[in-house]
């Protein structure tokens, strides 16, 4: 994050220097270097051809030009700007001797969207080293930032630095969103640093300070999901060049994590105002992002190959999760307490962040079957709409998040009956020790906005692994994992011995996810169909021809009875059957095929059925 | 009647050639589909199949087109906008049309893509897939061409690190597997390889095992067009999926409720029962029925298979509404990995009162409805033994008959009650089945009355078992299957009738039907499979051990219990065979054999065991009770006053192609032939009778039909017509030179509409 910004800002770091008979350009590709040529009044070749084609600066570069601007994507920018500017269109007297004037130079740098202004200012040079005395820059609302000190040159490209870097409030950062770019956003710093040490390692002092109108977006490395249906079957490699041997599993991404404070040595402060905003694009393949606010103190240093290091702890005041999936949106808010620890590298800091979506539905189909006789209206009020939190849980570093999910009744429920708030969170405290449990209902709730009601064959999954071990690196592929597990039980059955062939073709992901997406909320709203074959006595079970008989357009065996809940609780029901010859009596060998519609009550003594009635009239 | 839907079609296809252009918004065109252009680079079999995948894979999915016009886009625009997004309107356009797919909608390159994607996931490595898009006239057609180099075979098969048990019982259950040297390379077939491990694995003790656990390499750079395979453990496999665990104690909570959840650790209330933990604490089951359900104990090494087993018989008990379990890690005494497994059961109530009425449509034409109510105990004995008493009362008729006044009422009663298990007095057959079987034991009473003709009382005792052996075979044995009629009430119209033709009392015979049954069912077991398979065969014995006792030799020469007994052997075979073929048709067949030998104290089958013919499910352009048996044409008096004109033998093939036509509706064209044959002249004289050259007595009809699938229920029409009519003299059977379809003295002989329930096999 901020190790970006830094990284661009040294623009020290491109050589320059004096050559013995001329002046030497070092840039990232080549040396140019050319003949110290009194008389010369244009540029040479060589240089004009790197400035105009060799980079993709633009300039206006002329014989009479006395104002260049350079608009290009390098910090190089400044370094070959001063050197040319200060011999006033003529090779004159090349080399560091003569303060380098800059008159007006515009620098635009894409990375950071925004224009830098120098007006009338003075490089001092005095080999080998660089005054800066009172080198102001201008942001383009025309806030000064104040560079003192000296810059050390040499022949080499490691530059000894002492520098101080002021200024009260400067725009350092404004890019709306840029392609391949790790930052994007406004930031605006307070800054008062001394700089030294060198050029790859410097050594920062003093304070950072983001302001309140900083609203920087971070966008961590994306995980090749794409490409990870495929991989996950099967890895094409070269055996020769492949060491297979599995390793050990590593325990700690953060290898260095003890010997990082001596790094920490000088005071940086790093420091955001409490109104300065971050967003953490998490997924940037389904634009899961997590947007904070709040102040942050934090503690900066480099360490030896010029990484930043920060340390701390980040406590948003406010922010949320928002989750950015094919077609879902939704945001979950953040709970107190949330915290980024830093204690590293920045893209190594640990979160440690809750977050809450409140969704309004009926327990009904999460207690479901589990609860015993209850009388009516302890029935009745199963059926009421409830606030249920989904709590995320988002934990692990920013490169390598892993997610969690929990569901909570919210306390604020005063009037709730005390028999259903015991069997609800009876439940949710017995969906906790089976993560597939609360995985499923969490994505019924964000999925389709209301818990799905648990059937007795799904315990047939054997450890369920496939659920509890989705993908967590965000909420959208959690949900796109989760809908993935779901539909091949749906397709696959879970029957050893009905080894059926895969539906995947592993072809068209985006065709086979609509084809999911269709099966699902086929399955989750048609679940009052049930089909049974053979004299199976009519109970739902893991049943093979059943499964035969459901396949739509291919019925083909007889003696296939389905019933259909004309009613959620199936005290009304359609029935269509086949009788077959031994059941049809006095007709020889005759079949008959019917439809019927049933009333079924169900009761443990009978005068059940008639204090229910009682009731409904007295009502 | 066949020409109007005939009508129809011409009519929906000329005014659809009015053209979809009008409609289509200005510079845009109907993509017409994808064109494959197969080029083989080597030896490269089979290349149509593939030609076909691949046509399928291109997306989008081009319109329904029917010849050559997007009939189903013209309706989308006829209907126009609806105008209520769920009114009958918005149902016939999305039911009839479909939106227009346009060229715009095209992505041929992605396309391109994934096709070669879909390629190399085949095996066919460094095949390329070039796309162009050809507007042909109004239409645009995506072209793809395809340079195919040939498939991949799959060179070795290795494992690495071979040596943990784990790595060694995959190693050893891969052997033979999917995947095989030789065969050609298929990213499917890895992913069912794995799939095929893990469920293997789970079932020896690797409880937290997943596919996902396997990973495969594959290594194309081996030459000579193959490809070598190497098995891994994936190298983060948590630390539990790689032992095997055993199980340390299985708690059963029968009354579990989540008002009042039981605690998991406490064993106070729990009565230890064959190394079961059980906290029932209203004694609601006997512990005896958890003996039987659950199939595994303390100390087993864990296995999927047992887990779903269990589950599977708790839920066939049908006593739980709800059952669920929960394995726990931990570790036993001697400190290796185990399971704790907790059954969380509950119950559902343990009486219901239910009330039906059905419509039906039987066999032989007969369309009936019927009302009744029953009362059922799901717990009646603390074992889950279903108790159910059911009273019921119907009506049935036949409209296609030109007569009057053959309706036929029902009443009766029966009580049955059926357990989950083997149940046979002093002997306990123990198994382990995933479906457990059941036991049923029934009495029923029937009073039968055949409208201006007689009544008939039916007395039933059945003693029945049924268990499934896999998920695709089925057995029924019923070894007592007792069966009393006796009849009564005689009409005296029926009297006179009886005067002219004693045959007819036969139909009023009392008899006693002392049989045992047997039947066998079995079917192809993937539903996806192209060729379908069924088979059921029974086998249905009665009265042998009564002949025995009496030495009965003369047709209703012996009695019991002052009722003659039926004798006879009847066997049955029922073959369907179906057959996906192109554009979502299916070939569908039937051959049906039945074979009755009524003897000594029979001479013909009794009437509920005889063997019919005609109607909507059998002969499709006869109708019931107007053919057979033989060469034999029923006259006016037999249908009208025989319960049914039917025969000992039975020879039946069908065969339908169904074509799925629009919406819910599909059409059909099938042929039937067969007839019935008798074992004596006693009814219906020698015509009826089987002789040597019965297959030239084999009826033939053939037809067309149309069905509207309303999810739940069929309903079709099928129209038929007969093509050989066994009843014509020899030589003048065969009618098909007759057909005119134009006449209608023809049509109104001939044509036989049937309007049935469910399709006709």
């Amino acid at each position: 994050m901020v190790m970006a910004f830094l990284n661009s800002f040294v623009f020290i770091n491109i050589g320059f220097g004096q050559h013995k008979n001329g002046l030497q350009f070092l840039t990232d590709k080549k040396i140019i270097s050319f003949q110290n040529n009194e008389t010369s009044d244009t540029l040479p070749a060589e240089l004009l051809n790197y400035f105009l084609y060799d980079t993709l600066w633009q300039t206006n570069i002329g014989p009479n030009a006395n104002r260049l601007i350079f608009t290009g994507k390098k910090s190089q920018a400044a370094a070959g700007v001063s050197a040319l500017i200060g011999r006033q269109k003529k090779i004159i007297r090349p080399g560091w001797i003569r303060p380098l004037m800059l008159d007006t130079v515009k620098i635009s740098l894409k990375p950071f969207g925004t224009s830098f202004f120098i007006y009338k200012q003075k490089l001092t040079p005095d080999y080998p080293a660089i005054n800066f005395n009172q080198f102001v820059i201008l942001d383009s609302p025309g806030h000064s930032l104040t560079i003192s000190g000296k810059v050390y040159g040499g022949e080499d490209t490691i530059r000894s630095l002492d520098i101080e870097i002021a200024t009260k409030d400067f725009l350092l950062m404004n890019v709306t969103s840029a392609a391949n770019n790790r930052v994007f956003g406004k930031a605006r710093v307070e800054v008062d640093l001394k700089v030294t040490g060198n050029s790859i390692r410097p050594l920062l002092q003093g304070s950072f300070k983001l302001n309140d109108e900083t609203n920087l977006t971070f966008v961590l490395p994306e995980k090749n999901s794409g490409e990870a249906s495929a991989k996950s079957v099967v890895q094409f490699i070269e055996q020769d060049s492949v060491v297979l041997k599995p390793k050990k599993a590593i325990t700690s991404g953060r290898k260095n994590i003890t010997n990082v404070g001596k790094y920490f040595k000088e005071s940086l402060d790093i420091r955001a105002d409490k109104n300065a905003s971050f967003k953490i694009l998490i997924d940037p393949n389904s634009g899961d992002f997590l947007q904070v606010k709040g102040a942050a103190k934090l503690i900066g240093g480099i360490d030896s190959t010029g990484q930043i290091l920060l340390t701390g702890n980040y406590e948003p005041d406010s922010g949320y999760y928002e989750l950015n999936s094919q077609f879902l949106n939704k945001r979950f808010n953040l709970l107190p307490a949330s915290r980024i620890e830093f204690n590293g590298r920045p893209a190594d800091a640990k979160m440690n962040i809750r977050a809450v979506y409140t969704i309004h539905t009926s327990p009904k189909n999460l207690l479901g079957n589990e609860v015993g006789s209850v009388n009516r209206r302890i029935a009745n009020s199963f059926n009421r709409e409830l606030p249920f939190n989904v709590i995320l849980f988002l934990k692990g570093t920013l490169s390598n998040p892993a997610i969690s999910f929990d569901i909570q009744l919210p306390d604020s429920n005063k009037f709730m009956n005390g028999t259903l708030k015991n069997s609800i969170n009876n439940k949710l405290m017995q969906l906790r020790s089976d993560i597939s449990g609360i995985n499923k209902q969490v994505f019924a709730l964000l999925a389709m906005g209301r818990f799905v009601g648990e059937q007795s064959t799904d315990f047939f999954k054997g450890n369920d692994a496939g659920l509890s071990d989705v993908a967590q690196e965000s909420v959208s592929t959690f949900l796109a994992s989760v809908l993935d597990h779901l539909a091949s039980d749906l397709f696959k059955g879970i029957n050893a011995d009905l080894n059926l062939t895969s539906y995947q073709d592993f072809a068209s992901s985006d065709a086979l996810q609509q084809e999911l997406n269709v099966e699902l909320s086929k399955s989750f709203l048609n679940d009052r169909l049930s089909v049974t074959a053979g004299k199976n006595f009519g109970i739902e079970s893991i049943d093979g021809s059943a499964k035969a008989a459901q396949q739509k357009g291919s019925r083909f065996l007889p003696d296939v009875t389905s019933n259909f809940k004309l009613s959620a609780d199936g005290k009304y029901l359609l029935r269509s059957y086949t009788k077959n010859q031994f059941e049809v009596i006095l007709d020889g060998y005759v079949m008959e095929t019917g439809l019927a519609f049933l009333v079924t009550m169900d009761f443990e003594k009978f005068e059940e059925l008639f204090l229910k009635k009682a009731k409904k009239s007295g009502n | 009647m066949l020409r109007l839907p005939l009508y129809c079609f011409i009519l929906l296809f000329a005014t659809s050639s009015c053209g979809v252009q009008k409609f289509l918004p200005a510079n845009e065109q109907l993509y017409r589909g994808a064109d494959i252009e197969l080029i083989k680079e080597g030896p490269i079999a089979a290349s149509r199949t593939l030609k076909k995948q691949l046509k399928m894979a291109a997306k989008p999915s081009a319109n329904k087109f029917a010849l050559g016009k997007p009939y189903k886009v013209w309706w989308w625009y006829v209907l126009g906008k609806p105008k209520r997004p769920k009114g009958i309107g918005a149902f016939f356009k999305n039911k009839l049309g479909e939106p227009p797919v346009f060229a715009s909608q095209i992505n041929a390159k992605t396309s391109a893509k994934n096709l070669q994607k879909f390629l190399s996931n085949l095996g066919y490595f460094h095949s390329t897939v070039t796309s162009d898009t050809i507007s042909k006239g109004t239409m645009t057609v995506a072209h793809y061409t395809v340079r195919l180099y040939p498939q991949y075979k799959i060179k070795n098969i290795t494992w690495l690190n071979a040596g943990s048990d784990l790595v060694s019982l995959l190693q050893e259950k891969q052997q033979g597997g999917i995947l095989k040297p030789g065969n050609g390379y298929r990213l499917s077939d890895i992913q069912a390889e794995k799939d095929r491990l893990d469920l293997y694995v789970k079932s020896r003790g690797y409880f937290y095992f997943s596919s996902a656990y396997i990973i495969a390499y594959a290594d194309s750079t081996v030459g000579n067009n193959q490809v070598d395979i190497i098995l891994s453990i994936e190298k983060n496999i948590p630390e539990n999926a790689t032992h095997a665990y055993s199980i340390n104690r299985i708690v059963i909570f029968p009354n579990y409720t989540l008002l009042l959840p039981p605690p998991d650790t406490s064993k106070s209330g729990m009565t230890n029962v064959d190394a079961l933990l059980i906290r029932d604490t209203v004694y609601k089951f006997r512990p005896a029925l958890f003996k039987d359900a659950i199939t595994y104990r303390p100390g087993k090494v864990y296995s999927s298979i047992d887990q779903n087993t269990t589950l599977n018989r708790l839920i066939n008990l049908g006593v739980f509404k709800f059952a669920k379990n929960r394995y726990e890690q931990t570790i036993d005494t001697g400190g290796n990995p185990a399971l704790n497994v907790f059954y969380y059961l509950t119950p559902a109530k343990r009486k219901s009162l239910q009330a039906a009425i059905n419509g039906f449509s039987k066999e032989h034409s007969f369309l009936g409805t019927e009302a009744s109510v029953n009362w059922r105990n799901r717990n009646a004995f603390n074992g889950a033994e279903l108790l159910l008493i059911k009273a019921y009362g119907g009506i049935e008729m036949s409209f296609p008959d030109s007569f009057k006044h053959i309706t036929n009422y029902r009443a009766g009663l029966e009580a049955s009650i059926s357990l989950p298990r083997f149940y046979i007095p002093f002997i306990h057959i123990k198994e382990y089945n995933l479906y457990p079987p059941h036991t049923r034991l029934l009495f029923g009473y029937e009073l039968f009355r055949k409208q201006d003709f007689y009544s008939k009382n039916i007395y039933r005792l059945q003693y029945e078992f049924v268990w499934k052996q896999g998920s695709n075979k089925e057995h029924w044995l019923s070894p007592i299957a007792l069966t009393y009629i006796n009849a009564g009430k005689l009409t005296d119209t029926f009297r006179k009738e009886t005067f002219y033709n004693p045959a007819l009392l036969i139909n009023v015979n009392s008899e006693l039907i002392l049989g045992s049954i047997y039947s066998f069912t079995y079917n192809t077991s993937n539903p996806f499979e192209k060729r379908q398979w069924y088979f059921k065969g029974s086998l249905d014995i009665a009265g042998n051990i009564a002949g025995l006792f009496t030495g009965a030799n003369q047709p209703r020469q012996k009695m019991l219990a002052g009722v003659p007994f039926a004798q006879y052997i009847k066997a049955d075979i029922d073959l369907r065979y179906k057959r996906k073929l192109q554009n979502n048709f299916d070939w569908i067949n039937q051959l049906l054999i039945g074979v009755g030998i009524p003897y000594n104290n029979s001479n013909i089958l009794p009437f509920t065991k005889q063997y019919v013919i005609g109607g909507a499910k059998t002969l499709r352009g006869f109708r019931w009770r107007k053919i057979g048996p033989g060469s034999y044409l029923p006259t006016l008096y037999d249908q009208r006053l025989f319960q049914l004109v039917g025969g000992d033998y039975k020879l039946q093939f069908n065969s339908e192609i169904r074509i799925p036509l629009f919406a819910k509706f599909s059409g059909t064209v099938f042929l039937d032939m067969g007839n019935v044959w008798t074992k004596d002249t006693i009814l219906f004289g020698k015509a009826g009778r089987l002789k040597k050259d019965f297959y030239k007595e084999i009826a033939v009809a053939s037809g067309v039909g149309l069905r509207f699938d309303a999810g739940l229920i069929l309903i079709r029409a099928d129209l038929g017509f007969p093509l050989c009519k066994p009843y014509l003299p020899e030589g003048q059977r065969w009618v098909i030179d007759k057909i005119e379809f134009g006449d209608r003295n023809w049509r109104q002989q001939n044509m036989v509409l049937n309007i049935a329930l469910g399709y006709p096999f």
